[in-house]
């Protein structure tokens, strides 16, 4: 059976551009509506927005808890006792403390997987727990704002059972325009491979309507949201 | 592992891919008899609109539909112009290492698809929820070719298993119960019988987890194509598609053209729509943002991702005047659940991928009005599902004018058409009117039984009152009334409300 040679792109553009009433693709097309704040803002960006999205981050099942850069270290010990975390996938390169946090969970006998090279899904199939620094946040969803690079791999925030997410509060943008707007206005450079916006644990309804936390990514997210950075 | 792909119906016919043309009679029928089905569609897709209402009046207040006017517009824009944002899309999903493919119809994207597995040696893949690749059946397509593929949507992943079809565009398992999800774990997983949501979800989560890290190659859909950036978005709630996005080597995004937005901006007005508009949600829990395969100096990611845009039969409906429309949609499943005759029928009677009151004008477009007669007539017109829609698709009025199509290509039945005709002579004359009504008030009131309801109607009249009883008709015509009384005593009817 022989196929047909494929499509090429000249040939798939050119049947919308007769669709559309036109012989090939214009060069430059009206501007697009305009998104109006009036309209499509839920969230303003006065007023208290690390309460804002503490809150929201809290509606969606999210574990929210505020400390200062001083009381980080305490806060992640509680984290990993309570939770009882023995081993973890540490993806805190952007953080001051990064290396501070790396011996005190060592110190506090949580094993670090090593998380660099090929071996990054692996460790985190094998982890108790993700922790990572979140580039940012909205307040209108309690979403964390998260990127890979070099220094932030996608295994963290999803294969293991529990992420910990450490949040400074001067990421924390208003509404999903304003995160949006920040992106388009970033056209130049680079964009990271993966951008990700978490609201919540995992979760289905699949079943009867029950709701179900944890199904393939984490069942749990906890927040340490660090109000003096 | 059940090898069988096509979900077939007790009748041996395939649930989504009935022999042509579709006669809806036969399920809905069935469907419609089926109390525990009916009941369980019921409560699911009332609770789901309840909540929707609820989350926009709570976000936008009196803002909502002028917001989804702008929805609609950006949607339409980006269509109006789709050539050229898909140009630029192209052109940036490009720049970043994405590989683009075009797929002019459904073969051609499974054949693109197969062609990559077979290029990269793939021998298990796994799979997200995406409309367009059932669309394509791209699964069995796969399955045949020896690839074992797995989809990875807990509802999929157990009609999959239990060799069913999905019935509804976000909650695909919405007609099955949690006994027999405990059923087909027990047969094909050989896990211990449970029908505890919780216990069935972990069993899911252990077997799936095993199956993301052999897989070589992961295919998703996407709910948004950025044309500024070149980036697929693809939301999940369970973050399936994250892990067929981020563990095997190979992602293939297979995405439909019309998922296009200009900017991020536009895309943020939608995703606040859409999760919104399906679950009540303010984002979906995953919400990925994909710009090109995994960059040199990741540690973990996709190696390659190629873009898949699906054609098959868009062009066409971008071409037609009027039900270009549908194109806006964001499959977010809102007019499913406010919709009563879905209520009442459930998924699987729109014999196809896509049901309910969208399902019922893209289906006859993509596959032939005369292949699917009844499904524009699927609908009381009672305006529900275009109130529900955050894309402001005039759905009712669609339905319409494919009922109208229906008619102009005469696939009206004779009889209707005979009737059609009688009552345009009736019509014609006073006279003739006047003694037409004369005789059915005559012949309805012998029938009546004591209560004044007519439960068997003669002739035509027969299949209405085979449901439900038909009020006899009064003694007096409004006419005949209004001869009588309207020189007696006008005043004292001023105040009476007249229906
Ligand atoms: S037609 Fe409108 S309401 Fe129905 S699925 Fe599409 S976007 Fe949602």
């Amino acid at each position: 059976m022989n196929d047909p040679p494929p499509t090429t792109r000249e040939q798939f553009t050119g049947r919308i551009s007769r669709a559309l009433g036109k012989a090939y693709a214009p060069g430059h097309v009206p501007h697009p509506p305009a998104v109006d704040d009036e309209l499509a803002r839920v969230c303003g960006d006065d007023g208290d927005l690390v309460s804002r999205f503490a809150e929201r981050a809290a509606a969606v099942g999210v574990d929210v808890r505020r400390c200062t850069a001083g009381e980080l270290c305490e806060a992640l010990v509680d984290v990993v006792d309570e939770l009882g975390i023995g081993s973890a996938l540490l993806n805190t390169e952007r953080l001051r403390q990064h290396r501070v946090l790396g011996d005190l969970l060592r110190g506090h006998g949580v094993e670090l997987h090593e998380w660099r090279g090929d071996r990054a899904m692996a460790a985190g199939f094998a982890a108790d727990a993700g922790i990572t620094d979140a580039a940012g946040a909205i307040a209108e969803s309690g979403s964390l704002v998260l990127a890979t690079d070099g220094d932030h791999g996608r295994a963290g925030a999803l294969a293991p059972p529990v992420h910990v997410a450490i949040v400074p509060a001067s990421g924390v943008v208003a509404d999903l325009l304003d995160w949006a707007r920040a992106l388009d206005a970033d056209g130049g450079c680079a964009p990271p491979a993966c951008r990700q916006l978490v609201t919540g644990p995992s979760k289905t309804a699949d079943i009867e309507g029950v709701l179900v936390t944890g199904v393939h990514g984490p069942g749990r997210v906890v927040v340490l949201l660090i109000e003096d950075q | 592992m059940n090898e069988q792909t096509a979900p077939v119906t007790h009748e041996g016919e395939r649930v989504l891919f009935p022999p042509l043309p579709y006669d809806m009679r036969r399920r809905s029928d069935a469907a419609v008899k089926d109390d525990a089905l009916r009941a369980a569609v019921e409560a699911a897709t009332l609770t789901k609109d309840t909540a929707r209402k609820a989350t926009f009046a709570e976000a936008f207040g009196e803002r909502y539909d002028a917001l989804r006017g702008l929805a609609e517009r950006i949607k339409q824009h980006t269509l109006d112009h789709l050539d050229y944002y898909l140009d630029q899309f192209i052109d940036h999903a490009e720049a970043a290492g994405a590989t683009v493919h075009y797929a002019a119809d459904a073969a051609e994207a499974n054949r693109v698809c197969l062609g990559i597995a077979e290029r990269e040696g793939v021998r298990a893949c796994v799979k997200a929820k995406s409309m367009v690749t059932e669309e394509v059946r791209l699964l069995e397509a796969l399955q045949a070719a020896g690839v074992e593929t797995l989809e990875t949507d807990l509802g999929e992943f157990i009609l999959q298993l239990d060799g069913d079809a999905p019935s509804h565009i976000v909650t695909p398992m919405i007609h099955k119960d949690r006994a027999s999800v405990g059923r087909a774990f027990e047969r094909e997983l050989g896990a211990a019988y449970t029908d505890e949501p919780d216990a069935l979800t972990a069993i899911a989560r252990e077997h799936l987890r095993d199956k993301y890290r052999r897989a070589d190659m992961g295919v998703t859909g996407g709910n948004f194509l950025v044309a500024g950036s070149g980036s697929v978005v693809v939301c999940t709630n369970e973050g399936n598609g994250t892990f067929c996005a981020s563990t095997p080597r190979v992602h293939v995004a297979v995405v439909g053209i019309e998922k296009l937005v200009p900017t991020f901006e536009h895309a943020a007005v939608l995703l606040k729509l859409l999760a919104r508009s399906s679950t009540a949600q303010p984002l979906t829990v995953y919400t990925d943002i994909l710009t090109g395969p995994k960059r040199r100096d990741e540690h973990d990611g996709p190696e390659q991702l190629h873009v898949v845009l699906v054609d098959n039969g868009r062009t066409e409906l971008l071409a037609d005047p009027v039900m270009r429309d549908t194109l806006r949609c964001i499959r977010c499943g809102a007019c499913l659940n406010a919709c009563p005759v879905y209520r009442t029928v459930g998924g699987h009677s729109y014999g196809a991928v896509y049901t309910g009151p969208i399902g019922a004008l893209v289906t006859p477009m993509l596959k032939g009005l005369t292949n699917y007669p009844d499904l524009p007539q699927a609908s009381s017109l009672c305006g529900a599902c275009g109130e529900a829609c955050p894309v402001n698709i005039d759905i009712p009025h669609l339905l319409v004018h494919l009922r109208n199509e229906l008619n102009a290509q005469r696939v009206a039945g004779r009889a209707e058409r005979r009737a059609f005709k009688l009552y345009a002579w009736v019509l014609k004359k006073p006279w003739r009117y006047r003694w037409a009504s004369r005789l059915v008030r005559f012949v309805l009131r012998r029938r009546a039984d004591d209560d004044g309801y007519v439960t068997r109607a003669p002739g035509p009249g027969k299949g209405w009152t085979e449901t439900r009883d038909l009020p006899a008709p009064a003694k007096q015509s409004f006419r005949q009334w209004w001869k009588q009384n309207k020189r007696d005593e006008p005043q004292r009817h001023r105040d009476t409300e007249v229906n």
